[in-house]
């Protein structure tokens, strides 16, 4: 049974985003690469991984923002600090810019996952042929 | 063959692997301008948590480590506090709390600046402001202070509460991850706070308000346009009146008046221009300049109500946040309310439950430059008293953001710190500044906060040194004064507004004996003021200072004296109107006589338009008045067609150095353009060298057609339609200068002449900080500042005030039960 299989797509999607909430609650910025590089591991092909990572970084960030919409005008905080960093004053850049730095953190994370993976799958079959050949010449 | 097979993977593992490398490090330590993007945009702890701030402080309560007893804090609407405390210490540490809950960035920023570590945190660009502060050495009387400072006694106990509370603050936004949002911009994090940090806060103000290069403008001026001429043009006493406010007899007790001598130090050095130039480099907060600052009281035999008022605006900086604090303290020891310093336990301005005080500069001279005689054949030393001496020597490194830490080393002499590289052989230039001298000005504060008469006023500020200010004074039993406490230093002799020699003939040898400085209580006009003038009479008999700089040139004092002088049975409304009066003072002089001037000339069609507005208008400096924009670019033209040829003939470096360019703001010339015009028009300055002779007259009427021309062309052909508010405008700037953070420009009325002064041209960043009005006839207060209580600009709090300061509106000064009654207010508990 294959890996994949046994922690279909959803799930880790779901795991992905919570523990990325979580960890943005708590200030732990850098949860999205470890969840990125772990989704990397469980989910196959390596597109739907990084899919699925993208995912879950962008919601795992932009819903502790909403959430904190309900309470507070987020967009005024974002607006001043768009204005502080020269990029005009539209409050919407640094939320979205928010989101997309997470999901960026948790795609990269994924992909150096799938290449590790690649690679390794690589040497086996490497490996593998090696030995394979070496077998048939003791053979002979 | 196998290699070729992992080759693609392999590289695919490496180009993932720079990329997430390159995320990590851009995300963990930030890029350029760029902060750390992590920790910055995280929603949790990043700059999210200033959005909390939109909503303003609800009812809780709060344990702070260090507070004897409980304690309370309640918050108007507009967030002005109100302290009541079981013990006077609690009483410190909650204003520390305070201070820190709202103004924290502010605090940080104002310390490094005095403590040279601005480049530690905004990078290289700082560096200059930074060597500057190492050489003139805040830290290094802040540290003075504290050490000479009695640990028992109630100066150095405020200070430790105080920075108590603010260290428990700093904890607790550590711990929540709460700090200020700049500080998560700019990544870094508060160090505690200590008494040293307030003293170094206390520094910073006495710098800005009366550390001046003037006597190196002088050394310039006299090389390139002559001792003497420079003596007539910026001449000691001024040419004009300058509405003093203490008219003598005066005493002279115990140290002898300056005697001036003539050409005594009339060679300039390269030395001086190197200085001069550094000094033209700094930001314009590092250095006074300019005007600042009206204060008044009036006897109950002028008011409606038979007591008091007094009235206070203090001109500073304008910026967001305001340097202002508001709030109102009750303790078994303390009843006071008014606005303090972000950094200081203590109001400055304000009342108790009997006096009320407010403060402007005296503006004498505080800043003495010694030429010092170096020789390379004696490395490390200079000629003092017929010998060499070493000069002491300081070392500091200073902590520079994204580049390497700069070492600098700082030589004293006797007089005081070289305060640049003696890169000219033979001379260097130290600096005595009475704002370097440790003063208990805490300690002044103190006893101010707890006087509840004259006697007690005035014996506190016996021990206030620097900056010098005049503290006008109005109690609730009838009194009113004013006393211009603080160092008036006198040397041996020589020439204190040049550079002197620094061989020891024309070292300080005292100051003015407190009882001779000047100072009135209860006078026969029943009233008394200040507006930085000279307030004293020609027949003082102690050096204070000269007519360039040192002292404003009294067109506010005489705006103010005028109002008060005229009326009786004032009022708090008349108070008001005082403070936003916009009337230019000057122009009422000059303008009749600009009138006459140009009757019977010969005027073309828009240049009559032009003449027929001056003819209507008031005197007045509104936002929409064309009049007041057609005065002010004739005064400016018409100093400049009197002074320019010659400085032009006299090569004065003016493009240079920005401080000798000619303007409104050369006091010195504006008092001798009112004079000569008024009392002297054939003056031989209206004559330019090897020119045709000029009067006043032919000056006036060339400075009005070419005031017309150049307002034909920058606001178009109708002059009617020339309105003050098109060329004249005011900015509160960010204190962070962040212009998103920042106020404005916004069409602005007033100039640097009038009650409700802006200083600067066309945008003006300085004016009315604070006003305030003291009525004792019921016992209430007014008050209003351009800014708000909190620092934190995505705050409700941020610029609560703008608007009515704007508008000339007030908010009443209420006490904490009244605040406690407020709709919309609300109270925190401050527990143990």
């Amino acid at each position: 049974m294959k890996l994949g299989a046994m922690r279909p797509a959803p799930v880790v999607l779901v795991a992905g985003v919570a523990i990325v909430w979580t960890g943005a609650v708590f200030g732990l910025w850098w949860i999205p690469v470890a969840v990125g590089l772990a989704a990397g591991m469980l989910v196959r092909p390596g597109k739907l991984a990084v899919l699925i990572s993208l995912v879950a970084g962008a919601a795992g960030w932009a819903g502790p923002l909403a959430w904190q919409s309900l309470s507070v005008d987020i967009l005024r905080t974002a607006s001043v600090v768009s204005g502080i960093m020269g990029a005009g004053s539209n409050g919407w850049t640094i939320v979205l810019f928010s989101v997309f730095l997470a999901a960026l953190l948790c795609g990269a994370g994924a992909w150096l996952s799938i290449a590790v993976g690649g690679l390794v799958r690589a040497l086996r079959a490497t490996s593998g042929t090696a030995r394979s050949g070496r077998s048939k010449a003791r053979t002979r | 063959m196998a290699a070729g097979r992992l080759l693609t993977p392999a590289l695919h593992v490496i180009a993932s692997l720079v990329c997430l490398a390159l995320l990590l490090f851009v995300s963990a330590t930030g890029l350029g301008p760029l902060p750390p993007l992590g920790p910055t945009f995280v929603p949790g702890t990043g700059v999210w948590t200033a959005g909390a701030d939109v909503q303003l402080p609800r009812a809780e309560t709060i344990h702070g480590a260090g507070l004897q007893r409980a304690a309370r804090v309640t918050f108007e609407s507009n967030g002005v506090a109100h302290l009541q405390a079981a013990t006077d210490t609690d009483l410190y540490w909650a204003i520390g709390y305070l201070h820190a809950r709202f103004r924290l960035f502010q605090m940080d920023l104002l310390r490094r600046q005095g403590e040279s570590r601005l480049s530690q945190i905004v990078g290289p660009d700082a560096l200059p402001v930074d060597r500057f502060e190492a050489r003139l050495g805040l830290l290094r009387t802040a540290q003075a202070e504290w050490a000479a400072m009695p640990r028992s006694g109630e100066a150095a106990g405020a200070l430790q509460a105080y920075a108590q509370g603010v260290n428990a603050r700093i904890r607790e936004d550590e711990a929540q991850s709460n700090l200020p949002l700049l500080f998560k911009m700019l990544d870094y994090h508060p160090s505690p706070w200590t008494p040293i940090d307030s003293l170094v806060i206390q520094g910073d103000m006495a710098q800005t308000l009366d550390f001046t290069d003037d006597p190196l403008d002088y050394a310039v001026y006299a090389r390139t346009l002559g001792y003497t001429r420079t003596m007539q043009w910026f001449p000691v006493l001024p040419a004009n009146d300058p509405h003093g406010y203490d008219p003598g007899p005066y005493a002279s007790l115990g140290l002898q008046p300056l005697l001036p001598q003539q050409g005594a130090a009339t060679a300039d050095s390269g030395a001086v221009a190197e200085l001069l130039d550094s000094f033209g480099r700094l930001p314009a907060y590092v250095l006074h300049h300019g005007a600042n600052s009206n204060n008044w009281a009036v006897g109950g035999a002028k008011t409606a109500s038979g007591k008091p008022l007094l009235a206070g605006d203090p001109h500073l900086q304008q910026t967001l946040p305001a340097i202002w604090y508001q709030l109102e303290a009750n303790s078994p020891g303390y009843h006071f309310s008014g606005v303090s310093i972000p950094g200081l336990p203590v109001i400055l301005i304000g009342h108790n439950r009997d006096i009320a005080w407010s403060l402007t500069n005296v503006q004498n001279q505080a800043t003495l430059f010694y030429r010092e005689r170096t020789d390379r054949a004696h490395p490390g030393q200079y000629y003092w008293k017929g010998a060499w001496r070493k000069m002491a020597t300081l070392t500091y490194d200073i902590p520079v953001e994204g580049g390497p830490t700069d070492h600098l080393t700082v030589q004293l002499t006797v007089h005081g710190p070289i305060m640049e590289d003696a890169r000219v052989s033979g001379q260097a230039i130290s600096v005595l500044w009475m704002g370097g001298l440790p003063s208990p000005d805490a300690e002044a504060m103190l006893k101010i906060l707890r006087a509840s008469d004259f006697t007690a006023f005035r014996n506190a500020l016996r021990l206030w040194h620097a900056p010098s200010q005049n503290f006008v004074y109005a109690d609730r039993r009838g009194n009113v004064g004013l006393i211009s406490a603080g160092y008036y230093p006198i040397v041996r002799r020589g020439t204190p507004w040049l550079p002197l020699p620094g061989d020891g003939s024309a070292d300080v040898v005292g100051t003015i004996p407190f009882d001779a400085i000047p100072q009135v209580y209860n006078p026969p006009s029943h009233y008394v003021f200040s507006a930085n003038q000279r307030p004293v009479g020609d027949s003082y008999p102690y050096y204070i200072g000269t007519s360039k700089d040192f002292f404003d040139n009294g067109y506010r004092a005489a705006e103010i004296e005028t109002f008060l002088a005229r009326h009786g049975r004032l009022t708090v409304r008349d108070m008001e109107q005082l403070q936003n009066d916009t009337h230019d003072y000057l122009a009422g002089l000059i303008v009749p006589r600009l009138l006459s001037a140009l009757s019977g000339r010969r005027l073309g069609a828009r240049e009559r338009q032009a003449l027929l507005v001056l003819q209507r208008w008031n005197g007045n400096m509104d936002v929409a008045s064309p009049g007041a924009t057609i005065w002010w670019q004739f005064w400016t033209s018409y100093l400049l067609k009197t002074f320019k040829p010659w400085w032009d003939f006299y090569k004065v470096p003016y493009r240079t150095f920005a401080s000798l360019a000619i303007g409104p703001g050369q006091v010195a010339l504006v008092e001798d353009l009112e004079s000569w015009t008024l009392h002297d028009p054939t003056n031989g300055a209206f004559t330019p060298p090897r020119s045709r002779r000029r009067s006043a007259n032919d000056v006036m009427v060339a400075a009005f057609t070419d005031a017309v021309s150049v307002l034909s062309k920058q606001l178009g052909g109708n002059p009617a339609g020339w309105r003050w508010g098109h060329i004249h405008q005011r900015e509160f700037i960010s204190l962070a200068q962040i212009p998103s953070l920042g106020y404005g420009p916004r069409a602005g009325s007033g100039d640097p002449w009038t009650v409700d002064a802006a200083d600067g041209f066309p945008i003006a960043t300085a004016g009315p900080s604070w006003r305030f009005i003291m009525d004792w006839g019921t016992g209430g207060a007014l008050g209003v500042y351009p800014g708000g209580q909190s620092e934190n600009p995505v705050s409700d709090w941020y610029e609560t005030g703008i608007d009515a300061w704007w508008q000339g509106k007030y908010f009443p000064m209420i006490d904490a039960a009244a605040a406690r009654r407020q709709a919309g207010s609300v109270t925190w508990t401050l527990l143990p």
